[in-house]
C-alpha cells in the first residue's frame, strides 16, 4: 500500500475509521462515537472531523453514501477496512512490544531485589 | 424597514494576513475590549459593539479539505459551539463563546493538512513576486545605469519617486517572506504533532504596518501632486515686452552693437503664433522645483560671422535649475557638463575651470574657432548652463550669470 502522509495515524484519524466498523455514519455521530468510545479522551473538533473525512473520502478510504436533507453519511471502503486492520496491527505489535518490555523491567527488578535480600540474609 | 442594525466599527486590517495565531490573538482581544469582528473589506475589518467577553476566534486555511462549511458542516460546528463568521483571505474565521466547547482543531497533524496547497500556493507566489521584483529591479537600473545623465533625468523627470515606491514594494516582499516562513513553519510544527498557542504578538505587527501604510500613502499623495504640479505647472510662452524672459540675462547684454536686434520669426501650431527663436519655458519636478529654458536669437544687420560667408545671427540659450535638495547640484552639474561638452559638442573646445565671486564651481568652454561657448555654473542650490553661439567673450558677462544664481 501507498505510503501517505497520514501513515501512521493519529488518535483522531483511527477513531474516525473505527467509527464506520458497525455501520455508516454522519459527521455527527462519529465525533459522538469518538467521544463515548473513549469516555471523553478523544475529543474530534469540527474543523478537525470534517477535514479528516475530506481526505478519507478523497484517498478511497470512506464513501459518501447518502445525502438526507442536512445529514450526509459515509461507510467504510475496502481500502479504508484493510487500512485500519493495518493500523490496528500496528498498534497491537507497539502494545505487545510495551507489554513485553514492562514485563521484562519487572522480571528485572524483582530478580535484583531477590540477589539484595539473600546478602542480607 | 424597521432593521435593528447594529454600528459597525471600522479597524484597520493591519495585522499580517497570514499569520494565524497574531490574528486568531488580535480578534480575541478586540472581544475582551467588546468589539466583534464581523466583515472586512480591502483596508478595513468591522466589529459590532457589545459586552466585553472572553470568547475565541479560530482561523481555518479554506482548502479542498477544509472548505468554506456546507449546511451540514456549519450545523454540526454550530452545535459544538462553533459559529462561521466569514472567508477572510485564505482564512475561515470562526467564533466560540461556550469555553467548554473542545477546540476547532483536536488533532495538529490533520491541521497541517489544511494548510498543504496554500503552503503550495504561497511558495509560487513568493517565487514570482521575487522575480517581478528582481526584473523591475533590474529595468530601474539599467534604465537609470545606462542613462549617460542619470542625475539630470533623476532631477527632471518622473524616476524620482521610484525610489520611495522601490521601498515601499522591498518592504512587502520581506514582510510577505516572513509570512510565508511563519505560516511555513507552523506547519511542519503542526505536521510533528505539535500544537501551537493561540496566543501571540501582534502589537509589532500592527505598528510597521501602519507605519508603511502611512509612508505608502504619503508616497502616493507625493506621486499624485507631483504628477499634477509637473503636468500643470508647465508653461511655455513667446517672449516679448508684455511677456518677458524670466532670467535676467539676454542676448542683448552680450552682443553690445547698437545694431544687434532680436529676430524673430513666427510659425503657426494648432491655431497659437508660435515664436520658436526667442522663447522661455518654466517646467516642474519634486527635485527642481523652478527649471527654466530661455531661447533667444539675434541678428546683427551688414555684419558676418569669421569667414565672412553667412550674416551674423548671434543665439543664447540658457537653463536654470532650483534645486530641493542642493547637495544635487554638483552631480547635475557634471551631468550638464557631459550632455552638452562630453556628449554632444564634436569639435575641440578649450575648458577652464574658473575662480570667480559668486560661483561654487564654475567652467567655461570654448571651441576653438572662437564662435561657440558654455559656461557652466552653480552655486548653492542653483545650476545654470549657458550656450552662446556668438564671437562676444561670456568672461565679461560673469557678474551678471553670478547675480541670477544668486536668485
Amino acid at each position: 500500500m501507498e505510503q501517505k502522509t497520514w501513515d501512521p495515524m493519529t488518535e483522531p484519524m483511527f477513531y474516525v475509521l473505527m467509527a464506520f466498523l458497525e455501520q455508516p455514519r454522519c459527521g455527527t455521530e462519529i465525533a459522538a462515537y469518538a467521544e463515548r468510545r473513549t469516555t471523553g479522551r478523544v475529543m474530534l473538533g469540527p474543523g478537525t472531523l470534517y477535514t479528516i473525512l475530506a481526505k478519507f473520502q478523497a484517498d478511497g478510504l470512506i464513501q459518501e453514501t447518502s445525502v438526507l436533507g442536512r445529514k450526509r453519511t459515509y461507510h467504510l471502503t475496502k481500502l479504508g477496512g484493510a487500512r485500519f486492520q493495518a493500523e490496528q496491527k500496528r498498534l497491537k505489535l507497539c502494545l505487545g512490544d510495551a507489554t513485553a518490555a514492562e514485563e521484562e523491567a519487572r522480571a528485572a527488578a524483582e530478580r535484583a531485589a531477590g540477589r539484595e535480600g539473600a546478602q542480607w540474609a | 424597514m424597521g432593521m435593528n442594525r447594529k454600528r459597525l466599527v471600522p479597524r484597520l486590517l493591519n495585522v499580517d494576513a497570514l499569520d494565524i495565531p497574531a490574528m486568531e490573538s488580535w480578534l480575541t482581544d478586540l472581544a475582551a475590549k467588546g468589539l466583534y469582528y464581523r466583515k472586512h473589506n480591502t483596508l478595513f475589518m468591522w466589529f459590532e459593539r457589545g459586552a466585553p467577553a472572553a470568547v475565541r476566534y479560530r482561523l481555518d486555511v479554506v482548502s479542498p479539505v477544509s472548505p468554506i462549511p456546507d449546511t451540514p458542516q456549519a450545523s454540526h460546528a454550530q452545535a459544538m459551539g462553533w459559529r462561521f463568521l466569514d472567508k477572510l483571505g485564505n482564512y475561515a474565521v470562526y467564533f466560540c463563546d461556550d469555553p467548554a466547547a473542545p477546540e476547532l482543531h483536536t488533532d495538529p497533524v490533520t491541521q497541517s493538512f489544511t494548510m498543504d496547497q496554500l503552503a503550495k500556493k504561497l511558495k509560487r507566489s513568493l517565487c514570482l513576486m521575487a522575480l517581478l521584483m528582481l526584473a523591475s529591479f533590474a529595468m530601474v537600473g539599467f534604465g537609470l545605469g545606462l542613462s549617460d545623465w542619470p542625475v539630470l533625468l533623476l532631477v527632471t523627470g518622473s524616476t524620482t519617486l521610484l525610489f520611495p515606491g522601490i521601498a515601499v514594494n522591498v518592504f512587502l516582499l520581506c514582510s510577505f517572506i516572513s509570512q510565508c516562513r511563519r505560516f511555513l513553519k507552523l506547519r511542519q510544527c503542526l505536521r510533528a504533532g505539535l500544537p501551537f498557542s493561540h496566543k501571540a504578538g501582534y502589537r509589532r505587527q500592527i505598528g510597521l504596518n501602519v507605519g508603511v501604510l502611512a509612508f505608502a500613502t504619503v508616497f502616493a499623495l507625493l506621486s499624485f501632486y507631483s504628477a499634477y504640479h509637473s503636468i500643470t505647472g508647465r508653461n511655455d510662452w513667446n517672449i516679448t515686452a508684455e511677456t518677458p524672459s524670466p532670467l535676467d540675462f539676454h542676448l542683448s547684454q552680450i552682443e553690445v552693437s547698437p545694431d544687434f536686434q532680436f529676430e524673430h520669426e513666427m510659425t503657426s501650431f494648432n491655431n497659437e503664433e508660435i515664436e520658436y527663436r526667442n522663447r522661455a519655458q518654466f517646467e516642474w519636478s519634486l527635485l527642481a522645483p523652478v527649471q527654466y529654458n530661455v531661447h533667444e536669437s539675434g541678428i546683427i544687420p551688414g555684419r558676418f560671422w569669421p569667414g565672412g560667408q553667412y550674416e551674423y545671427k548671434p543665439s543664447l540659450e540658457l537653463d536654470y535649475y532650483g534645486l530641493a535638495l542642493p547637495f544635487l547640484a554638483e552631480p547635475l552639474l557634471n551631468d550638464l557638463i557631459y550632455r552638452h561638452l562630453d556628449h554632444m559638442a564634436y569639435e575641440p573646445f578649450t575648458r577652464e575651470w574658473l575662480n570667480a565671486p559668486g560661483f561654487d564651481q564654475l567652467l567655461l568652454a570654448v571651441e576653438e574657432d572662437g564662435t561657440y561657448s558654455m559656461l557652466f555654473a552653480r552655486r548653492g542650490g542653483r545650476v545654470l548652463t549657458v550656450r552662446y553661439h556668438g564671437t562676444a567673450s561670456l568672461t565679461a558677462q560673469l557678474p551678471a550669470l553670478a547675480a541670477l544664481l544668486q536668485g
